[in-house]
């Protein structure tokens, strides 16, 4: 074979299963050809990249209450399946954490320091500019944050210490989130994607510290 | 040489596994009326359809309200829902679905983190290609390319490449040939590979 292969054959040959004989004439070529080899290379390093992305992003907690309210549930109605499965629902909110701030994580993953009980409390947002409209944003969540924060600390003695130890590792994850999705914005501040990252983590934070205070009693 | 699409399903098969069992128990409770199991599903499944949503239609107003959507259909229809599918596949469905009927809500909301213009920069990123550097770069750059791709190969892109769903899963969603559907999934790498091209 002479001529290079084209652009879909490069993809059918990236897209078939190892081994498979379709594509063997291909491969041939490609064994004799570095340009092609190297338009492959592009193609499958676009694959593993796209296989890295976050699955999952949490949505604005608005989008729950648009949908309690199209469904005629009154907000008085409290969510009883949490009382009783708190630690479940709160590791679980710990892997979404996880998964959906993987962007920002992967970068920084070799430099982050141990995380500390300390880290769990909210940290003031940095004095480093970020565009008008989100460091207002911020200012709002930090402010919900807070709010809340003060009436888990409130209540904190009325939940078991294995909840508390699940709370306080789910907002770490969640603060470290917070500072890497900052720390891209401050790069790349007209990034919507990642402004949107970086909402979603302070909405994630805010309903785990909500769910959380809502599983302690008032005392 | 490793599949382009065998990260994506074997990805997908795991997630599914862990989340299928929690799920019929949910199902179950939901479809004899109880909103607290059904906050149960969508607590558990909001993130990965809300990330489909906002890649399918690279607008965050767009998105809010398409996952609003999803779940109120899938509030309706639970009750002929027979767990042929698992739930999260059966809410992928209903997405594609919804997006492919074209809502376009003419009230919409104001996003709380505003992104006017956010696209112009992206079709000027796709354009030109992006300077930015790679590691974190890479997948923001990458997030910012496929919002910027034309709506019916970034579909093509996002079903196939980014949630592993062949070609025959995604004919069938949205009836489109099979040769339609690749011409679009490699005119979709192709912009991107350039787009993101050094």
């Amino acid at each position: 074979m002479t001529d290079h292969l084209t652009f879909d054959e490069l993809c059918d040959v990236a897209d078939a299963p190892t081994g498979a004989p379709a594509a063997s004439a291909a491969r041939e070529h490609l064994a004799t050809c570095a340009d092609c080899e190297e338009e492959l290379a592009a193609i499958t390093a676009l694959s593993a990249e796209t296989a890295l992305l976050p699955r999952e992003i949490a949505p604005p907690a608005e989008v729950w209450t648009a949908i309690r309210a199209e469904l005629g549930v009154r907000a008085a109605t409290q969510p009883r399946w949490w009382e009783s499965s708190s630690v479940r629902l709160l590791a679980a909110g710990l892997v979404i954490a996880v998964s959906s701030s993987a962007l920002t994580m992967l970068a920084t993953r070799a430099r982050r320091e141990p995380a500390s009980v300390a880290t769990a409390v909210a940290p003031a947002p940095a004095p480093r500019a970020l565009p008008a409209h989100l460091a207002s944003a911020e200012r709002g969540y930090a402010r919900d944050v807070e709010e809340l924060r003060r009436a888990l600390n409130e209540r904190r003695d009325s939940l078991s210490a294995s909840t508390v130890a699940t709370v306080e590792q789910s907002l770490r994850v969640a603060d470290s989130a917070i500072a890497e999705a900052r720390e891209a914005l401050e790069r790349d501040p007209a990034n919507g994607v990642l402004a949107e990252i970086f909402a979603s983590n302070y909405e994630r934070k805010i309903d785990l510290l909500r769910r959380a205070t809502e599983l302690a009693p008032r005392t | 040489m490793t599949s382009t699409l065998s990260l994506a399903l074997h990805r997908r098969t795991l997630e599914q596994r862990q989340r299928s069992a929690s799920d019929d128990a949910l199902v179950n409770r939901a479809r004899q009326g109880q909103y607290d199991a059904f906050e149960g599903l969508y607590r558990t499944h909001a993130p990965r359809v809300y990330a489909l949503c906002l890649r399918l239609t690279a607008d965050v107003t767009e998105a809010n309200e398409l996952t609003q959507d999803v779940f109120i259909r899938a509030w309706r229809a639970l009750p002929e829902f027979r767990g042929e599918a698992d739930v999260a596949t059966w809410l992928h469905r209903i997405a594609v679905n919804a997006m492919l009927q074209g809502r376009r809500g003419d009230q919409r909301r104001t996003a709380r983190i505003a992104l006017a213009g956010d696209h112009d920069d992206d079709a000027r990123a796709l354009a030109e290609g992006s300077t930015a550097a790679r590691d974190v770069g890479t997948a923001i750059d990458l997030e910012r390319a496929i919002a910027s791709l034309p709506p019916g190969v970034r579909r093509a892109f996002v079903l196939h490449d980014v949630e592993g769903y062949t070609h025959e899963e995604i004919a069938d969603m949205t009836g489109l040939a099979a040769g339609t559907l690749r011409a679009q999934l490699h005119r979709a790498r192709q912009l991107l590979i350039r787009a993101l091209s050094p």
